[in-house]
């Protein structure tokens, strides 16, 4: 089996999981959030084939996809949009829809082309971001979610938090031992 | 299409849909969104029957023209109901004191039908003097509570100490039985204000 052909059966294996485990993962917003959606945005992200990442005038520097794929984040971010996919199927087709193919595949497209610069300051902008959700998650005074329960809610910031802290290790320790980190360094100690 | 003229599209259409998603940014959450939408629209609520503190039959909109403020409950609450409920007993003072008690009610329905029976329902009554003129303590027919929660965009869902969680409010009605305000359940005065501009 090609590289492509496994990718669309894994991309396949965990969507049809995300729609089995939907009952289970949307009891709680810490699952629904941080383990459905990033699930839903991987089945998108692998669907992307290799030979799509040169197509595409349009998409010249990832600058259009990325759009696409934060607007996507925005809309999704809301919280009347999480409760509308609770209440309304039609907003939980399109939660299945557009997660997948506006974030996870136009992330993918956007991010084989974008400039290191640009990568940076995404990266930046998604820790800050969810450092400022995890401030309003554990402290709003109020259920930011009329579908979820207030600890539930801090429970979900605290998630945000643990990501964002999980996130700046991972993204920060690649500087520290890559080859070009390493030969800095030893031209440091050679002083 | 150059890649520009692209991105611009994107950000422009990304917008226009915040931008109504939101109601004009308005409402990032669904409560904020209840409030906006119902006082838009003020969308006529049902008529249904219920059952009071007393065992007798009153209905939400009466004939009579009222304003009615209306509280959703359920007697067993531990906390926040009982907290709400000293908020409408000032707002009951309030209107006796105005004068108001022909033109104003206000009703506490429980969504717990099941549990809260009448002697449950009078009791929550006696605990925060709730006088049966002004403010009644009601529960609705099992088969009303769905169609009555929807209309009022009142979501219920069950915590884990086996009471409920929901989004309490003071909600009004004016006299032709519209539900035109939405507030919180401790703004008193602004729900005396809005009745005020109602009455006039």
């Amino acid at each position: 089996m090609t590289d492509n052909k496994m990718k669309v059966l894994l991309a396949s294996l965990i969507f049809t999981f995300c729609i089995l485990s939907r009952g289970a993962f949307e009891k709680i917003p810490l699952t629904h959030i941080l383990v459905q959606l990033p699930l839903l945005i991987s089945v998108g992200y692998l669907l992307v084939d290799e030979k799509c990442l040169k197509l595409g005038e349009w998409n010249k520097g990832g600058y259009a996809s990325l759009l696409i794929a934060i607007f996507t984040i925005a809309f999704w971010m809301l919280p009347r949009s999480i409760d509308a996919a609770i209440s309304s199927n039609l907003m939980e087709i399109l939660k299945f829809i557009t997660v997948p193919l506006l974030i996870g595949s136009a992330l993918k497209l956007g991010w084989e082309k974008a400039h290191p610069i640009l990568k940076g300051f995404l990266k930046a902008q998604a820790i800050s971001m969810l450092g400022v959700a995890a401030f309003i998650y554990i402290h709003a005074p109020v259920r930011i979610c009329i579908s979820y329960l207030e600890n539930a809610q801090q429970d979900l910031g605290y998630g945000f938090l643990y990501t964002a802290i999980a996130l700046s290790v991972l993204w920060s320790a690649p500087l520290f031992f890559s080859r070009e980190a390493k030969s800095y360094h030893l031209q440091l100690s050679k002083g | 299409m150059n890649a520009f003229k692209v991105n611009i599209v994107i950000i422009l259409f990304g917008s226009l849909v915040l931008w109504f998603t939101t109601d004009g940014l308005q409402a990032l959450t669904s409560e904020g969104a209840r409030r906006l939408i119902i006082e838009k629209q003020t969308p006529m609520m049902p008529n249904i029957t219920l059952e009071t503190m007393t065992g007798a039959k009153t209905r939400l909109l009466n004939e009579s023209g009222h304003v009615t403020v209306v509280e959703f409950i359920y007697t067993t609450c531990p906390f926040i109901c009982q907290v709400d409920g000293g908020y409408l007993n000032r707002l009951q003072n309030e209107i006796k004191k105005r004068d108001l008690g022909d033109k104003v009610r206000i009703i506490s329905i429980s969504f717990d039908p099941l549990v809260d029976r009448i002697e449950e329902l009078s009791y929550y009554a006696k605990r925060h003097n709730a006088d049966g003129q002004i403010w009644t303590i009601v529960r609705p027919n099992i088969e009303d509570l769905k169609p009555l929660l929807k209309a009022f965009g009142v979501v219920v869902i069950p915590d884990t100490e086996g009471g409920y969680v929901h989004n309490s409010a003071l909600h009004i009605i004016d006299q032709r039985g519209r539900l035109s305000f939405i507030l919180d359940s401790n703004d008193v005065q602004g729900a005396l204000k809005n009745i005020g501009r109602m009455l006039q």
